[in-house]
Protein backbone atom coordinates (compact mmCIF):
# COMPACT_ATOMS: atom_id res chain seq x y z
CA UNK A 1 0.00 0.00 0.00
CA UNK A 2 1.19 3.54 -0.63
CA UNK A 3 0.06 6.87 0.71
CA UNK A 4 -0.31 9.88 -1.53
CA UNK A 5 0.06 12.68 -0.66
CA UNK A 6 2.69 11.85 1.92
CA UNK A 7 3.33 13.65 5.19
CA UNK A 8 6.28 15.74 6.21
CA UNK A 9 7.91 15.62 9.61
CA UNK A 10 8.70 19.08 10.92
CA UNK A 11 10.22 18.13 14.26
CA UNK A 12 11.33 15.12 16.30
CA UNK A 13 11.85 15.66 20.02
CA UNK A 14 13.62 13.06 22.16
CA UNK A 15 13.92 12.62 25.92
CA UNK A 16 15.74 10.32 28.33
CA UNK A 17 15.65 10.05 32.11
CA UNK A 18 18.68 11.40 33.93
CA UNK A 19 19.20 8.26 36.00
CA UNK A 20 21.63 5.76 34.45
CA UNK A 21 21.89 2.01 35.05
CA UNK A 22 25.33 0.83 33.98
CA UNK A 23 26.58 -2.67 33.24
CA UNK A 24 28.62 -2.45 36.43
CA UNK A 25 25.40 -1.81 38.35
CA UNK A 26 23.81 -4.88 36.77
CA UNK A 27 26.85 -7.10 37.22
CA UNK A 28 26.83 -6.25 40.91
CA UNK A 29 23.10 -6.97 41.05
CA UNK A 30 23.28 -10.35 39.35
CA UNK A 31 26.82 -11.32 40.28
CA UNK A 32 27.66 -14.23 38.01
CA UNK A 33 29.65 -15.03 34.84
CA UNK A 34 26.66 -16.20 32.80
CA UNK A 35 25.15 -12.78 33.17
CA UNK A 36 28.27 -10.92 32.12
CA UNK A 37 28.44 -12.82 28.82
CA UNK A 38 24.83 -11.91 28.15
CA UNK A 39 25.65 -8.23 28.66
CA UNK A 40 28.28 -8.41 25.94
CA UNK A 41 25.89 -9.92 23.45
CA UNK A 42 23.16 -7.37 24.20
CA UNK A 43 25.50 -4.58 23.11
CA UNK A 44 24.20 -2.25 25.82
CA UNK A 45 26.63 -0.31 28.02
CA UNK A 46 24.08 1.73 29.85
CA UNK A 47 20.39 2.32 29.91
CA UNK A 48 18.22 5.02 31.51
CA UNK A 49 15.55 4.46 34.12
CA UNK A 50 12.92 6.70 35.64
CA UNK A 51 13.35 7.67 39.27
CA UNK A 52 10.60 6.85 41.78
CA UNK A 53 7.76 9.32 41.35
CA UNK A 54 8.45 9.84 37.64
CA UNK A 55 6.32 8.43 34.84
CA UNK A 56 6.56 7.69 31.15
CA UNK A 57 4.15 10.61 30.75
CA UNK A 58 6.71 12.96 32.30
CA UNK A 59 9.26 11.79 29.72
CA UNK A 60 6.70 12.24 26.99
CA UNK A 61 6.08 15.84 28.04
CA UNK A 62 9.83 16.54 27.79
CA UNK A 63 10.05 15.11 24.28
CA UNK A 64 6.83 16.77 23.14
CA UNK A 65 7.80 20.20 24.45
CA UNK A 66 11.12 19.88 22.67
CA UNK A 67 9.38 19.06 19.39
CA UNK A 68 6.68 21.73 19.75
CA UNK A 69 9.18 24.45 20.68
CA UNK A 70 11.55 23.48 17.85
CA UNK A 71 8.69 23.50 15.35
CA UNK A 72 7.53 26.93 16.58
CA UNK A 73 3.97 25.83 16.05
CA UNK A 74 0.92 27.39 17.67
CA UNK A 75 -0.16 24.68 20.10
CA UNK A 76 -3.79 25.39 19.31
CA UNK A 77 -3.11 24.23 15.76
CA UNK A 78 -2.33 20.63 16.84
CA UNK A 79 -5.54 18.82 16.00
CA UNK A 80 -4.53 15.20 16.66
CA UNK A 81 -2.56 13.65 19.50
CA UNK A 82 -1.48 10.03 19.17
CA UNK A 83 0.18 8.47 22.21
CA UNK A 84 2.03 5.25 21.61
CA UNK A 85 3.01 3.28 24.70
CA UNK A 86 2.85 0.03 26.61
CA UNK A 87 3.25 1.90 29.92
CA UNK A 88 0.33 4.32 29.94
CA UNK A 89 -0.19 6.76 32.78
CA UNK A 90 -3.33 4.87 33.81
CA UNK A 91 -5.34 1.97 32.45
CA UNK A 92 -8.10 4.52 31.86
CA UNK A 93 -8.14 7.18 30.39
CA UNK A 94 -6.02 7.32 27.25
CA UNK A 95 -2.78 9.10 28.03
CA UNK A 96 -3.21 11.19 24.87
CA UNK A 97 -6.00 13.04 26.70
CA UNK A 98 -3.71 13.81 29.63
CA UNK A 99 -1.06 15.04 27.19
CA UNK A 100 -3.58 17.51 25.73
CA UNK A 101 -3.81 19.18 29.12
CA UNK A 102 -0.16 18.94 30.13
CA UNK A 103 1.06 20.32 26.81
CA UNK A 104 -1.56 23.07 26.51
CA UNK A 105 -2.91 21.73 23.22
CA UNK A 106 -6.22 22.35 21.53
CA UNK A 107 -9.38 21.21 23.29
CA UNK A 108 -10.65 20.19 19.84
CA UNK A 109 -7.86 17.70 19.18
CA UNK A 110 -8.59 14.07 18.28
CA UNK A 111 -6.85 11.89 20.84
CA UNK A 112 -6.09 8.19 21.07
CA UNK A 113 -3.50 5.78 22.40
CA UNK A 114 -1.80 2.97 20.51
CA UNK A 115 -0.26 -0.08 22.16
CA UNK A 116 1.69 -2.17 19.71
CA UNK A 117 5.11 -2.66 21.17
CA UNK A 118 8.48 -2.44 19.56
CA UNK A 119 7.13 -2.39 16.01
CA UNK A 120 4.58 0.32 16.63
CA UNK A 121 6.27 3.24 14.85
CA UNK A 122 5.37 1.72 11.48
CA UNK A 123 1.60 1.51 12.00
CA UNK A 124 1.70 4.88 13.72
CA UNK A 125 3.39 6.46 10.69
CA UNK A 126 0.79 4.81 8.45
CA UNK A 127 -2.01 6.12 10.65
CA UNK A 128 -0.59 9.65 10.83
CA UNK A 129 -0.02 9.75 7.09
CA UNK A 130 -3.56 8.52 6.45
CA UNK A 131 -5.13 11.07 8.80
CA UNK A 132 -3.28 13.86 7.01
CA UNK A 133 -4.01 12.54 3.52
CA UNK A 134 -7.74 12.32 4.25
CA UNK A 135 -7.83 15.77 5.80
CA UNK A 136 -8.99 14.49 9.18
CA UNK A 137 -5.97 16.18 10.76
CA UNK A 138 -3.58 18.92 9.71
CA UNK A 139 -1.02 18.92 12.52
CA UNK A 140 -0.41 15.64 14.31
CA UNK A 141 1.65 15.25 17.46
CA UNK A 142 2.62 11.59 17.77
CA UNK A 143 4.26 10.87 21.11
CA UNK A 144 6.02 7.62 21.95
CA UNK A 145 7.03 6.93 25.51
CA UNK A 146 7.84 3.74 27.37
CA UNK A 147 9.21 3.07 30.84
CA UNK A 148 9.89 -0.66 30.87
CA UNK A 149 11.92 -0.18 34.05
CA UNK A 150 8.55 0.05 35.78
CA UNK A 151 7.10 -3.18 34.42
CA UNK A 152 9.86 -5.77 34.59
CA UNK A 153 11.32 -7.29 37.72
CA UNK A 154 14.79 -5.84 38.46
CA UNK A 155 16.00 -9.43 38.88
CA UNK A 156 14.78 -10.54 35.46
CA UNK A 157 17.98 -11.68 33.76
CA UNK A 158 16.61 -11.34 30.22
CA UNK A 159 14.92 -7.96 30.51
CA UNK A 160 17.04 -5.95 32.96
CA UNK A 161 20.16 -5.86 30.73
CA UNK A 162 18.27 -4.96 27.58
CA UNK A 163 15.69 -2.32 28.24
CA UNK A 164 15.91 1.40 28.86
CA UNK A 165 13.29 4.13 29.23
CA UNK A 166 12.86 6.90 26.68
CA UNK A 167 10.46 9.07 24.71
CA UNK A 168 10.12 10.77 21.34
CA UNK A 169 7.58 13.12 19.85
CA UNK A 170 7.03 13.73 16.16
CA UNK A 171 5.15 16.63 14.60
CA UNK A 172 3.61 15.77 11.24
CA UNK A 173 2.03 18.04 8.70
CA UNK A 174 0.65 17.41 5.24
CA UNK A 175 3.42 17.63 2.70
CA UNK A 176 3.38 18.86 -0.88
CA UNK A 177 4.81 16.91 -3.82
CA UNK A 178 8.42 17.98 -3.45
CA UNK A 179 8.21 18.74 0.20
CA UNK A 180 7.24 15.49 1.90
CA UNK A 181 8.48 12.09 2.86
CA UNK A 182 7.84 10.05 -0.27
CA UNK A 183 6.48 6.80 1.09
CA UNK A 184 6.95 3.89 -1.34
CA UNK A 185 5.17 1.26 0.67
CA UNK A 186 4.14 -0.13 4.03
CA UNK A 187 4.01 -3.85 4.76
CA UNK A 188 2.86 -5.54 7.93
CA UNK A 189 2.75 -8.95 9.54
CA UNK A 190 1.27 -10.50 12.65
CA UNK A 191 1.17 -13.91 14.33
CA UNK A 192 -1.13 -13.72 17.33
CA UNK A 193 -0.56 -17.38 18.15
CA UNK A 194 2.87 -16.38 19.42
CA UNK A 195 1.67 -13.57 21.70
CA UNK A 196 2.85 -15.28 24.86
CA UNK A 197 6.53 -14.82 24.00
CA UNK A 198 6.23 -11.17 25.13
CA UNK A 199 3.43 -10.66 27.61
CA UNK A 200 2.35 -9.20 30.92
CA UNK A 201 0.34 -12.26 31.99
CA UNK A 202 -1.92 -10.86 34.70
CA UNK A 203 -3.67 -7.64 35.60
CA UNK A 204 -6.05 -7.09 32.70
CA UNK A 205 -9.21 -8.67 31.31
CA UNK A 206 -7.89 -12.15 30.42
CA UNK A 207 -6.50 -12.66 33.95
CA UNK A 208 -7.52 -9.83 36.26
CA UNK A 209 -5.29 -8.73 39.10
CA UNK A 210 -5.51 -10.92 42.20
CA UNK A 211 -3.31 -11.29 45.29
CA UNK A 212 -1.35 -14.13 43.64
CA UNK A 213 -0.44 -11.81 40.76
CA UNK A 214 2.06 -10.11 43.06
CA UNK A 215 3.85 -13.25 44.24
CA UNK A 216 7.39 -13.47 42.91
CA UNK A 217 8.76 -16.78 41.61
CA UNK A 218 12.38 -17.66 40.96
CA UNK A 219 12.79 -19.54 37.69
CA UNK A 220 15.40 -22.12 36.69
CA UNK A 221 17.48 -19.55 34.85
CA UNK A 222 17.67 -17.46 38.00
CA UNK A 223 15.20 -14.80 36.86
CA UNK A 224 12.69 -13.53 39.39
CA UNK A 225 9.26 -12.43 38.26
CA UNK A 226 5.68 -12.02 39.42
CA UNK A 227 2.70 -12.60 37.12
CA UNK A 228 1.88 -8.89 36.94
CA UNK A 229 5.33 -8.17 35.48
CA UNK A 230 6.59 -8.31 31.90
CA UNK A 231 7.73 -11.72 30.73
CA UNK A 232 9.72 -12.41 27.58
CA UNK A 233 11.06 -15.67 26.19
CA UNK A 234 14.20 -14.25 24.61
CA UNK A 235 15.15 -17.39 22.75
CA UNK A 236 11.73 -17.70 21.13
CA UNK A 237 11.64 -14.04 20.13
CA UNK A 238 15.17 -14.19 18.73
CA UNK A 239 14.38 -17.33 16.73
CA UNK A 240 11.17 -15.78 15.44
CA UNK A 241 12.84 -12.57 14.33
CA UNK A 242 15.74 -14.14 12.46
CA UNK A 243 13.36 -16.48 10.64
CA UNK A 244 10.62 -13.96 9.90
CA UNK A 245 12.22 -10.59 9.20
CA UNK A 246 14.74 -11.39 6.44
CA UNK A 247 12.20 -13.10 4.13
CA UNK A 248 9.63 -10.41 5.02
CA UNK A 249 12.02 -7.68 3.89
CA UNK A 250 13.17 -9.55 0.78
CA UNK A 251 9.59 -10.30 -0.26
CA UNK A 252 8.43 -6.73 0.35
CA UNK A 253 11.32 -5.27 -1.65
CA UNK A 254 10.66 -7.70 -4.49
CA UNK A 255 6.92 -7.12 -4.51
CA UNK A 256 7.34 -3.36 -4.66
CA UNK A 257 10.37 -3.36 -6.92
CA UNK A 258 12.55 -1.48 -4.44
CA UNK A 259 15.81 -3.46 -4.39
CA UNK A 260 17.52 -3.61 -1.01
CA UNK A 261 20.77 -2.38 -2.51
CA UNK A 262 19.10 0.91 -3.48
CA UNK A 263 18.57 1.99 0.12
CA UNK A 264 20.98 4.45 1.71
CA UNK A 265 20.12 3.31 5.22
CA UNK A 266 18.28 0.37 6.79
CA UNK A 267 17.06 0.88 10.35
CA UNK A 268 15.92 -2.00 12.51
CA UNK A 269 14.25 -1.83 15.89
CA UNK A 270 17.18 -2.22 18.29
CA UNK A 271 16.13 -5.38 20.12
CA UNK A 272 19.70 -6.43 20.92
CA UNK A 273 22.96 -5.97 19.07
CA UNK A 274 23.59 -9.61 18.23
CA UNK A 275 20.16 -9.97 16.66
CA UNK A 276 20.51 -6.79 14.60
CA UNK A 277 23.97 -7.79 13.40
CA UNK A 278 22.52 -11.11 12.34
CA UNK A 279 19.70 -9.41 10.42
CA UNK A 280 22.12 -7.13 8.60
CA UNK A 281 24.27 -10.15 7.77
CA UNK A 282 21.41 -12.29 6.52
CA UNK A 283 20.19 -9.46 4.28
CA UNK A 284 23.76 -8.67 3.16
CA UNK A 285 23.40 -5.01 4.09
CA UNK A 286 26.85 -3.39 3.97
CA UNK A 287 28.29 -1.56 6.95
CA UNK A 288 27.80 1.90 5.46
CA UNK A 289 24.05 1.30 5.33
CA UNK A 290 23.78 -0.01 8.89
CA UNK A 291 22.96 2.05 11.96
CA UNK A 292 23.16 0.94 15.55
CA UNK A 293 21.69 2.85 18.44
CA UNK A 294 21.45 0.66 21.49
CA UNK A 295 24.70 1.01 23.39
CA UNK A 296 23.82 4.15 25.35
CA UNK A 297 20.09 3.69 25.73
CA UNK A 298 19.19 0.03 25.58
CA UNK A 299 16.11 -1.28 23.84
CA UNK A 300 13.47 1.43 24.32
CA UNK A 301 10.65 -0.62 22.84
CA UNK A 302 8.47 1.40 20.42
CA UNK A 303 10.48 4.55 21.12
CA UNK A 304 13.59 3.08 19.52
CA UNK A 305 12.81 3.54 15.81
CA UNK A 306 11.82 7.24 15.91
CA UNK A 307 14.72 7.92 18.30
CA UNK A 308 17.06 6.27 15.79
CA UNK A 309 15.57 8.33 12.98
CA UNK A 310 16.28 11.51 14.95
CA UNK A 311 19.84 10.41 15.67
CA UNK A 312 20.41 9.42 12.05
CA UNK A 313 19.19 12.87 10.96
CA UNK A 314 21.49 14.57 13.48
CA UNK A 315 24.43 12.50 12.26
CA UNK A 316 23.69 13.31 8.62
CA UNK A 317 23.01 9.66 7.84
CA UNK A 318 19.54 10.64 6.61
CA UNK A 319 19.40 13.68 4.33
CA UNK A 320 17.11 15.12 1.69
CA UNK A 321 16.53 12.38 -0.86
CA UNK A 322 17.91 9.54 1.28
CA UNK A 323 16.19 6.22 0.64
CA UNK A 324 15.47 4.67 4.01
CA UNK A 325 13.96 1.36 5.06
CA UNK A 326 12.67 1.13 8.61
CA UNK A 327 11.60 -2.16 10.16
CA UNK A 328 10.08 -2.79 13.57
CA UNK A 329 9.07 -6.04 15.26
CA UNK A 330 8.00 -7.16 18.70
CA UNK A 331 5.06 -7.86 20.94
CA UNK A 332 2.06 -9.49 19.35
CA UNK A 333 4.05 -10.90 17.75
CA UNK A 334 3.87 -8.22 15.10
CA UNK A 335 6.15 -6.61 12.58
CA UNK A 336 6.16 -3.97 9.89
CA UNK A 337 8.32 -2.02 7.52
CA UNK A 338 8.17 1.23 5.62
CA UNK A 339 10.16 2.26 2.58
CA UNK A 340 10.55 5.98 2.07
CA UNK A 341 12.60 8.76 0.53
CA UNK A 342 13.37 11.54 2.98
CA UNK A 343 11.88 14.99 2.48
CA UNK A 344 13.63 18.14 1.34
CA UNK A 345 12.07 20.17 4.15
CA UNK A 346 14.42 20.45 7.11
CA UNK A 347 13.24 18.54 10.16
CA UNK A 348 14.08 20.10 13.51
CA UNK A 349 15.90 17.65 15.76
CA UNK A 350 16.64 19.46 19.01
CA UNK A 351 19.13 18.01 21.51
CA UNK A 352 17.77 15.19 23.64
CA UNK A 353 15.98 16.53 26.71
CA UNK A 354 16.81 15.03 30.08
CA UNK A 355 14.15 14.36 32.68
CA UNK A 356 15.79 15.20 35.98
CA UNK B 1 23.94 -42.78 21.68
CA UNK B 2 20.92 -41.41 19.87
CA UNK B 3 22.24 -39.75 16.68
CA UNK B 4 20.34 -36.51 17.37
CA UNK B 5 21.69 -36.40 20.92
CA UNK B 6 25.17 -36.87 19.52
CA UNK B 7 24.71 -33.99 17.07
CA UNK B 8 23.28 -31.78 19.79
CA UNK B 9 26.15 -32.61 22.13
CA UNK B 10 28.69 -31.69 19.45
CA UNK B 11 26.95 -28.41 18.59
CA UNK B 12 26.50 -27.48 22.24
CA UNK B 13 30.15 -28.28 22.94
CA UNK B 14 31.29 -26.01 20.11
CA UNK B 15 29.04 -23.16 21.15
CA UNK B 16 29.67 -23.40 24.85
CA UNK B 17 33.37 -23.98 24.26
CA UNK B 18 33.28 -27.03 26.49
CA UNK B 19 34.23 -30.53 25.44
CA UNK B 20 33.49 -32.23 28.73
CA UNK B 21 29.72 -32.14 28.25
CA UNK B 22 27.88 -35.30 29.18
CA UNK B 23 24.34 -34.65 28.08
CA UNK B 24 21.46 -37.04 28.55
CA UNK B 25 17.82 -36.51 27.62
CA UNK B 26 17.10 -35.84 31.29
CA UNK B 27 19.76 -33.12 31.63
CA UNK B 28 18.10 -29.85 32.58
CA UNK B 29 19.49 -27.03 30.48
CA UNK B 30 19.55 -24.67 33.44
CA UNK B 31 22.15 -26.93 35.05
CA UNK B 32 24.59 -26.76 32.13
CA UNK B 33 27.17 -24.05 32.78
CA UNK B 34 27.05 -21.40 30.06
CA UNK B 35 23.80 -22.61 28.49
CA UNK B 36 21.68 -19.47 28.80
CA UNK B 37 18.99 -18.16 26.45
CA UNK B 38 21.61 -16.73 24.09
CA UNK B 39 23.44 -20.05 23.90
CA UNK B 40 20.14 -21.80 23.31
CA UNK B 41 19.40 -19.57 20.32
CA UNK B 42 22.86 -20.14 18.89
CA UNK B 43 22.51 -23.89 19.36
CA UNK B 44 19.08 -24.00 17.74
CA UNK B 45 20.14 -21.88 14.77
CA UNK B 46 23.24 -24.02 14.25
CA UNK B 47 21.20 -27.22 14.42
CA UNK B 48 18.76 -25.81 11.86
CA UNK B 49 21.60 -25.03 9.47
CA UNK B 50 23.30 -28.37 10.01
CA UNK B 51 20.16 -30.44 9.65
CA UNK B 52 18.52 -28.29 6.98
CA UNK B 53 15.36 -27.86 9.05
CA UNK B 54 13.42 -25.09 10.76
CA UNK B 55 12.12 -25.47 14.30
CA UNK B 56 8.76 -24.16 15.45
CA UNK B 57 9.29 -20.96 17.45
CA UNK B 58 6.21 -21.94 19.41
CA UNK B 59 8.02 -24.97 20.89
CA UNK B 60 10.98 -22.99 22.22
CA UNK B 61 9.51 -21.75 25.52
CA UNK B 62 8.79 -25.37 26.46
CA UNK B 63 12.46 -26.36 26.32
CA UNK B 64 13.58 -27.38 29.80
CA UNK B 65 15.78 -30.42 29.08
CA UNK B 66 18.20 -31.71 26.50
CA UNK B 67 15.52 -34.27 25.66
CA UNK B 68 13.15 -31.44 24.72
CA UNK B 69 15.66 -30.22 22.14
CA UNK B 70 16.15 -33.76 20.80
CA UNK B 71 12.36 -34.08 20.42
CA UNK B 72 12.31 -30.81 18.46
CA UNK B 73 15.05 -32.18 16.20
CA UNK B 74 13.04 -35.36 15.62
CA UNK B 75 9.87 -33.40 14.92
CA UNK B 76 11.62 -31.13 12.45
CA UNK B 77 13.16 -34.06 10.60
CA UNK B 78 9.93 -36.05 10.42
Amino acid sequence: MTINPSPKIIAIGTALPESVVTNADLSARFNDDKFNSFLEIAGVSERRALKPGQSAGDLAVCAANAALDAAKIDRNEVDAIIYRTQTPEFRIPATACIMQDRLGLSAKAMTFDMSQGCGSFIPELATSASLLATGVARNILAIHSDAFSQIFNPMDRELAPLHGDGATAILYQQGAENDAIAIDWFEFGVDGKQYEHIVVPEGMSRRPMRPESLIEETFENGSVRAPYQLKMNGAAVFHFVVHTIPPFIRNACAAHNTPLENYDLVLFHQANKMMISMLYGMLKIPKEKQFYFIEGTGNMSGVTLPFMLSEALKAGRVRSGSRVLLCGFGAGLSWGAVSLRWQSTPCATPPTSVLK
Amino acid sequence: MDPNLAILTQVASDILGRYDLELTPETRISTVKGWDSVALVKILLTLETQLGVEFETYDIPNIQTVGDVVKMMEKAQA
